[in-house]
């Protein structure tokens, strides 16, 4: 078995090398080629480049541009530092903190890491100021936990209260970003560590934490892009503290001043195209070393009776206060204080139905089209792209992760800048807040398609050509239905996240089409927990039930195949 | 190899003494999964080559991995240097694996991957840094201390992992097929190098491995295995020549069985002598024997294959259909008629 894998290998870089023979089959003298290529990479230009450049362009328009410039530095300074300060330390917590929890999980029974790999993902379909709710509501000034069971009075409204919930949100992403990372870890490394004499400690210290360090940087740093770029953590915990991107968020919402907005935003792009690409560089260190392996066996993680204990009560008071956070989430909707008891009630149901529930509908619409179209759309081009184009392939990588790296604000604002006027007149309409979830959520999806691509064997594309099947059918009958687990993958993907996401969308709502997420964000910020714990409930048990949906596709698909 | 000497009062060079005994080991994968050894055992002399031969899956691996410690016997005993360490884990264990995938550390250099155990022991810098030089001159590497070992070709870095092995100079060195990632003419020289090395360094070697010729040209002796159970042990000829079972002897090539005056003989097609008027070919690897016990069967040639350093042909005698490999000299023609003869030295 290991030696037919080898093989596999083997021919496949074989065939890579000969990539330029295939660059002279007949597609690129076919001028419908040539058409679908332009009719893919269009929208790119269209929804991505375009905005982009226009918010350059506006940054610095007009006879005073430096001036503006100028004056946004000096007067957007401390909110500037802000940002770093607390993107940086929310980073290096989440990081540490998740390494340690996703050693502690490895350290598990399969069946326990399975319910907490469950629990990790239900924090992946809430977005990001869920944790702070659900904080507030229980250690707030009037928490459920600090206030009506210790009676404490705490203030959590200060950068630490920014900071801890960040890091805590972002804990649990990092953590399967870690166990992704320590389970593709070669176990023979450890045998043959134990074999030279290496204890458990020298094991960790010595292989488990270097092979690790990119895993560290690029948790690190995608956890610093996210960071800059939440604004509703620090809008709904932060008080008086406030960072760069929830300034923007109240410059554009309240003053809809462009230029300054504008300007400000390319302040924050500076820090998020650094972590960017030192996100990027240690993601490619990784697959270096993991591209290594031969004959790999599960790993095995050294572990002693002291490491275990502290990892074990580290992961219960995590899970602890990850359960009690969701659990708050459903009950603070069912329950009303009054003079310190507690009572069941439906009242905030009937609230909740004061609230425009259409946006559930068209937010629910809207993210299902994006799910299917932004994911058939992303694994098309990836295709195009790993297989048939002969040149590019940088290129568009590059325009492809311009909406990840951008941050929500940003791609927002850039939106706003492009489709306000003719020729592309889109605010107002539904069709742009389509379009932004869509390609924001792009590079997620592409990435993904390229991953799935680019593992399957050249070959057997070839061996279907070979049988009489035209590029398409080939791509239809055979690719499609062997990629069909990653493509329902990035449809779920991309459908939690345009249901979750807050960033660009917020901006792009209009009286007439308003998000979920918008919903919740001005529950929260109208003081409604318990209608806001109603729609966040709401949310995950969407996110459940399409994946439900999905599973029973795949299952269904799996039957036909 | 360098010729870099080792002081031989490093190894004590006795054969005869056992260095390491697996004795009534059972192991299984789990309480519902059928055993992978039972009551199995097996010993390895100082100063040996030993090689467990068998198909993927016949345990061998396994086996290797309980000497080891990576995986502790359901019930059995593991002495090593007559020490028992049944229950003790691989870290504490004076034996050390070169992994079939090798197992290097990416993130370190060469020295670094080398001295490794050494640093385990608490070894001075220096020291140790002097030793790998001696082990990586020992394998062939001097001058590439320093180097990345993903920048290695696949045999450098199989020697990285021997030279990493032996630095910490085991009482047995353990090898998991270790020439099958490297290519045809590669796995000869290494062999070759091992072979040499072992001399040298006078260590007592086990690999398993599914190659026979590997365990042949390897191997002083081999042990073939099947389903948990070890066949046979013997030298490469005993194996070949006196095969104590069907198994056993169609591992190591092909046999004809022939019937003869109420009589089964089993002979290899490199057993068997062909001659007529034109010319006489003798056998390529049957035994002699007396004149007055040669077997003779006249028979004609059904088909010739030239296959450079033989010719394999297929002739019938008496309806039976019998296989023989000899010299690619032997001048028969196909429909010629030939007398076959082989000496009779097994019978069943």
């Amino acid at each position: 078995m290991a030696f037919l894998q080898r093989k596999r290998v083997d021919l496949s870089t074989l065939f890579s090398k000969d990539k330029h023979s295939d660059f002279h089959t007949k597609e690129y003298g076919n001028p419908f080629f040539w058409i679908f290529v332009f009719l893919l990479c269009f929208p790119l230009v269209l929804f991505i480049v375009y905005p982009t450049l226009l918010l350059f362009i506006r940054a610095f328009q007009g006879d005073n541009g430096f001036a503006v410039f100028s004056d946004v530095l000096k007067r957007y300074r401390l909110a500037f530092w802000n940002s770093i300060e607390s993107s940086f330390f929310s980073a290096f917590l989440s990081t540490i903190l998740a390494f340690f929890l996703a050693y502690g999980i490895l350290q598990l029974k399969s069946n326990i890491q399975r319910i907490c790999l469950i629990i990790l993902s239900i924090s992946l379909v809430s977005p990001p100021f869920i944790s702070s709710l659900s904080f507030i509501s229980l250690y707030g000034r009037r928490g459920l936990i600090s206030y009506r069971l210790l009676k404490l009075s705490l203030d959590p409204y200060n950068k630490y209260g920014v900071i801890g919930m960040q890091s805590l949100h972002f804990t649990c992403l990092n953590i399967l970003f870690f166990i992704h990372a320590l389970r593709a870890m070669d176990g023979k490394l450890f045998y043959s560590a134990r074999d030279l004499g290496a204890g458990p400690l020298s094991i960790v210290k010595d292989i488990v934490l270097p092979l690790l360090r990119p895993a560290f940087l690029a948790s690190f740093f995608i956890s610093f892009l996210r960071a800059l770029a939440d604004f509703g953590t620090p809008i709904i915990i932060g008080g008086r503290y406030s960072t760069l991107a929830s300034e923007i968020y109240l410059q554009l919402i309240g003053y809809s001043d462009f230029q300054k907005t504008a300007v400000m935003n390319i302040l924050l792009l500076f820090p998020a195209l650094f972590s960017f690409y030192f996100y990027r560089r240690a993601m490619e260190q990784s697959d270096k070393w993991n591209g290594e392996q031969k004959g790999r066996t599960r790993p095995d993680f050294p572990a002693n009776f002291l490491i275990r204990t502290v990892l074990s009560i580290l992961l219960c008071l995590f899970f602890l206060f990850e359960c009690l956070q969701y659990l708050s989430i459903f009950l603070y909707g069912f329950l009303r204080f009054d003079q310190g008891e507690v009572h069941f009630t439906l009242e905030n149901m009937g609230e909740l139905f004061q609230y425009n529930l259409s946006t559930m509908y068209l937010t629910l619409a809207l993210s299902v089209i994006t799910g299917f179209f932004g994911s058939f759309f992303s694994f098309v081009l990836a295709y195009i792209v790993e297989r048939k184009l002969p040149f590019g392939k940088k290129t568009i990588d590059f325009v492809l992760s311009l909406p990840y790296l951008l941050p929500g604000t940003c791609f927002g604002l850039a939106y706003i800048l492009a489709f306000n006027k003719a020729p592309f007149r889109l605010t107002g309409t539904v069709w742009i807040i389509l379009f932004s979830l869509i390609f924001r959520q792009m590079p997620l999806g592409s990435r993904m398609a390229s991953a799935a691509i680019s593992s399957l064997p050249k070959n057997m594309e070839r061996a279907g050509r070979d049988l009489g099947a035209n590029p398409i059918r080939v791509f239809l009958d055979i690719l499609f239905p062997i990629l069909l687990p990653s493509f329902l993958s990035s449809v779920y993907n991309q459908f939690t996240q345009s249901l979750t996401t807050m960033g660009a969308v917020i901006f792009l709502i209009s009286a007439k089409y308003k998000v979920l997420v918008y919903t919740l964000f001005d529950a929260i910020n109208r003081g409604s927990y318990n209608v806001a714990s109603l729609i966040s409930g709401i949310m995950i048990l969407l996110s459940l039930a399409f994946y439900l949906l999905l599973e029973g596709c795949r299952f269904l698909a799996k039957n036909r195949y | 190899m360098s010729r870099n000497e080792i002081p031989a009062s490093q190894y004590t060079k006795a054969i005869g003494n056992i260095v390491a005994n697996m004795d009534g080991i059972s192991f299984r994968y789990g309480k519902k999964e059928p055993y992978v050894l039972e009551n199995f055992s097996l010993s390895i002399e100082e100063g040996e080559i030993f090689c467990l031969l068998g198909e993927s899956g016949c345990g061998k691996t396994t086996c290797l991995q309980i000497l080891g410690g990576f995986i502790f016997p359901e019930c059995g005993k593991v002495t090593i240097a007559g020490v028992d360490y049944s229950r003790i884990p691989p870290e504490k264990r004076p034996v050390a694996t070169v992994f079939q995938s090798y197992a290097l550390f990416p993130h370190f250099s060469v020295m670094e991957n080398v001295v490794y155990g050494l640093k385990q022991k608490g070894m001075k810098k220096k020291t140790r840094e002097d030793l790998g030089e001696k082990y990586l001159s020992l394998v062939g590497l001097s001058g590439y201390e320093s180097r990345n070992v993903t920048e290695l070709s696949g045999g450098q870095q199989q020697r990285v992992a021997l030279a990493r092995s032996l630095a910490i100079e085991p009482k047995l060195l353990l090898l998991d097929e270790p020439l099958s990632n490297l290519d045809a003419g590669l796995r000869q020289k290494i062999r070759e190098e091992l072979k040499i090395l072992q001399k040298k360094l006078g260590i007592s070697m086990l690999f398993v491995t599914h190659d026979q010729e590997e365990a042949m040209g390897l191997a002083n002796r081999i042990g073939i295995m099947r389903e948990g159970k070890i066949l046979q042990i013997g030298s490469g000829e005993d194996l070949y020549r006196r095969p104590v079972s069907d198994y056993v002897r169609d591992f190591f090539g092909e046999s004809n069985r022939i019937s003869y005056q109420g009589k089964d003989y089993i002979l290899r097609p490199e057993e068997i002598g062909m001659k007529n008027e034109k010319a006489s070919v003798p056998s390529l690897s049957g035994e002699l024997g007396k004149e007055e016990n040669e077997v003779i069967l006249e028979a004609t040639v059904l088909t010739v294959q030239f296959l450079a350093i033989l010719k394999q042909y297929y002739v019938e005698w008496e309806g039976q259909r019998i296989k023989v490999k000899i010299s690619s000299r032997a001048p028969f023609e196909e429909g010629e008629r030939v007398k076959l003869f082989f000496h009779r030295l097994e019978e069943s």
